[in-house]
């Protein structure tokens, strides 16, 4: 890592609306890639995001490009925003490129209810969920497995818990991977990850993770809508969450044992945080088969965050969580490596694609996504900051050809945290949120102020790039109502 | 001395330590991570455990090594910790005792999560008049 940023010079060229091209320098073995406008560019160029696409194009085996979706920004080692896909003979595969958070992601619950005709109920809502669900700092689950219990919910991912009781069975085909990603080993994932993954099962966490009662506030596309179920004026419930401490910790572990597989496989690395190991070696498959438990995890911590999610709304209603409509329109991943085939100048590739803070997207037709969702191509959930609005939008067959299924993950931050908190009173926020008609619940004002409107994107600038770029269409434009932080 | 400060990431916090030693400094930057998790005044020294650590790469690495082994004892013991003394730091080998207490809602109110030390970045210097160490978390 050179530790220098290099300003958006005449190097770095618009090739198609919305994609700029960094050329390749140094050791990048495939250009650079970058979807953005020329402020989103300038943005990300100011910090040390570029050079990070730059990083990543110098792995072995990476296939295409080094791309960036247009929430593009400073990360550690990879770009957050960044999507890196490798072939199966050179390629590696990067613990760093997946992240802390193993599988973070969203999902988005509908409702058969109005927000008009509830609004009076929902601080009551509000409270209720904030209640029943542990959320903030170190906060503990009520929720303890055994040894046993905690190696099949690793290995069995969602569908253990609505074995369990926890969950619907439709709700497994709206979940990426039918809720279960394959090859889950729990032998990989050491004593530690467990201790510090055991109590914070079916917890929230803190940081930028939230549950947001949601308005549908407008839709583009009336057919997609109707096929996700979504209408205007509709009440939803959104949850962003990860892996909690079992993710940080198998991903900690990891990243020192790639350091040792880089060096051993003779890959020099530009930046230690993007160490990694050739796919296929030993290092490789049993990070492999450590991050698909913490994936089953985190996929089950939003399940069971959508079972007392729904409790909240029966208690708060009096009526079951059927017949309030409370289903499931999708859950997503965008810190997550999964093997897909894509077509690489015109031929079909089994490849590593890593996502770093980006949402698979995939089109109508591909035989991934289930039945009731193939016709009108993958739900893709993007959150934005909790004063403006999240999106809903559908996977395109363009994504397939420019990016490997992949679009943005949210809004992107452009301030850190400690000058947010610096700028930004908390107090002055919750009474600005209020204001707007939003119910907030939080651990900490600090905390507010860390996740304000002013430090992101545009997430509507930052949808319209991708939809330009043709990385996704928008369905839906959801407005946050009431709000709930760790 | 300055023993800590933070430094400005866009999604993320660093943190810079300082320190007339090298031990001093990995001390100080344990001590500055703490005061992100919460506030450390309000932290009693009760309770000692021992550390020891190796690492056969870059010696460097003991930093990230030194602080996510601390986010560990934290997180999976509900341990604070006030008061860190590093008592080797050598050939690649750490051995601190680290006091602190457990963590008690009433008297402790937490600040960031934080999710790991990354090794972006990651830096122990020898300056002029001390030793510099930089380090940037994921929150």
């Amino acid at each position: 890592m050179t530790g220098k940023t290099r300003e958006t010079g005449n190097d770095i060229r618009e090739i198609s609306p919305g994609c700029y091209e960094l050329p390749p320098t140094g050791e990048m073995k495939v250009p650079g890639r970058v979807f953005a406008d020329r402020e989103l560019l300038t943005q990300a160029s100011r910090e040390q995001a570029l050079e990070q696409v730059r990083n990543v194009a110098c792995l072995p085996g990476i296939e295409v490009a080094s791309m960036a979706m247009p929430d593009i920004h400073w990360g550690y080692g990879f770009a957050i925003g960044g999507v890196a896909a490798f072939n199966m003979d050179e390629g590696i595969i990067s613990p760093g490129g997946v992240g802390y958070d193993i599988a973070c992601g969203v999902r988005l619950v509908r409702s058969d209810l109005h927000a008009d005709d509830v609004v009076e109920r929902l601080p009551a809502l509000v409270h209720e969920l904030s209640r029943s669900i542990p959320a903030g700092v170190g906060r503990k689950g009520d929720i303890r497995l055994d040894r046993r219990q905690m190696e099949e919910m690793m290995s069995r991912g969602v569908p253990w818990a609505v074995d369990r009781g926890l969950g619907w069975k439709e709700d497994l085909d709206r979940i990426e991977d039918g809720g279960v990603m394959a090859g889950a080993d729990p032998d990989r994932v050491g004593k530690r990850a467990r201790e510090r993954g055991f109590a914070q099962s079916g917890t929230l966490g803190a940081g930028n993770h939230f549950i947001e009662l949601q308005l549908v506030e407008m839709i583009f596309d009336d057919e997609a809508a109707a096929a996700f179920h979504i209408f205007e004026g509709q009440l939803c419930l959104m949850i962003h969450s990860g892996s909690r401490g079992l993710g940080h910790q198998v991903c900690t572990e990891y990243v020192k044992v790639m350091a040792g597989a880089a060096a051993k496989a003779g890959i020099r690395l530009p930046d230690r945080q993007l160490a990694c190991a050739p796919l296929g070696s030993r290092e490789g498959e049993e990070y492999l088969g450590a991050m698909a438990c913490a994936v089953n995890f985190a996929r089950t911590n939003r399940q069971v965050m959508t079972h007392l999610a729904r409790q909240s709304f029966e208690a708060i209603f009096r009526s079951s969580a059927e017949a309030l409509g409370l289903e499931l329109v999708y859950d997503v991943s965008h810190n997550l490596a999964k093997f897909e085939e894509h077509i690489v100048d015109g031929r079909l590739m089994k490849l590593c694609v890593h996502r770093k803070g980006a949402t698979r997207a995939f089109p109508p037709g591909h035989r991934d996504l289930p039945q009731i969702y193939r016709k009108t191509g993958q739900p893709v959930i993007v959150p934005g900051d909790m004063g403006t609005a999240s999106y809903l939008l559908k996977g395109t067959e363009t994504a397939m050809d420019v990016s490997f299924g992949s679009t943005c993950h949210g809004a992107g931050r452009v301030m850190g945290r400690r000058a947010a908190k610096k700028q930004i009173s908390g107090h002055e926020l919750r009474l600005r949120l209020e204001a707007d008609g939003i119910t907030i619940r939080a651990g900490r004002d600090s905390a507010l102020a860390e996740e304000a409107p002013e430090a992101y994107k545009d997430i509507d600038q930052v949808v319209e790039v991708c939809q330009r770029a043709g990385l996704s269409s928008k369905v839906a434009r959801l407005k946050p109502l009431g709000v709930i932080k760790g | 001395m300055k023993k800590y400060e933070y430094t400005a990431h866009t999604a993320d916090v660093g943190l810079r330590a300082f320190g007339r030693t090298e031990a001093e400094t990995f001390e100080n930057a344990a001590l500055g991570m703490f005061n992100l998790l919460c506030d450390v005044s309000a932290v009693e020294p009760r309770k000692t455990l021992e550390i020891a650590l190796e690492t056969a790469d870059e010696e460097e690495n003991l930093l990230a090594d030194w602080l996510n082994e601390l986010l560990f004892l934290y997180e999976s013991r509900d341990m604070l910790f006030s008061r860190f003394r590093i008592l080797e730091l050598s050939g690649g080998k750490l051995r601190a005792e680290v006091s602190g207490e457990p963590l008690d809602r009433t008297r402790h109110e937490l600040g960031e999560e934080i999710k790991a030390a990354t090794y972006h970045m990651l830096r122990v210097r020898r300056s002029d008049d001390g030793w510099t160490a930089q380090v940037i978390f994921d929150i």
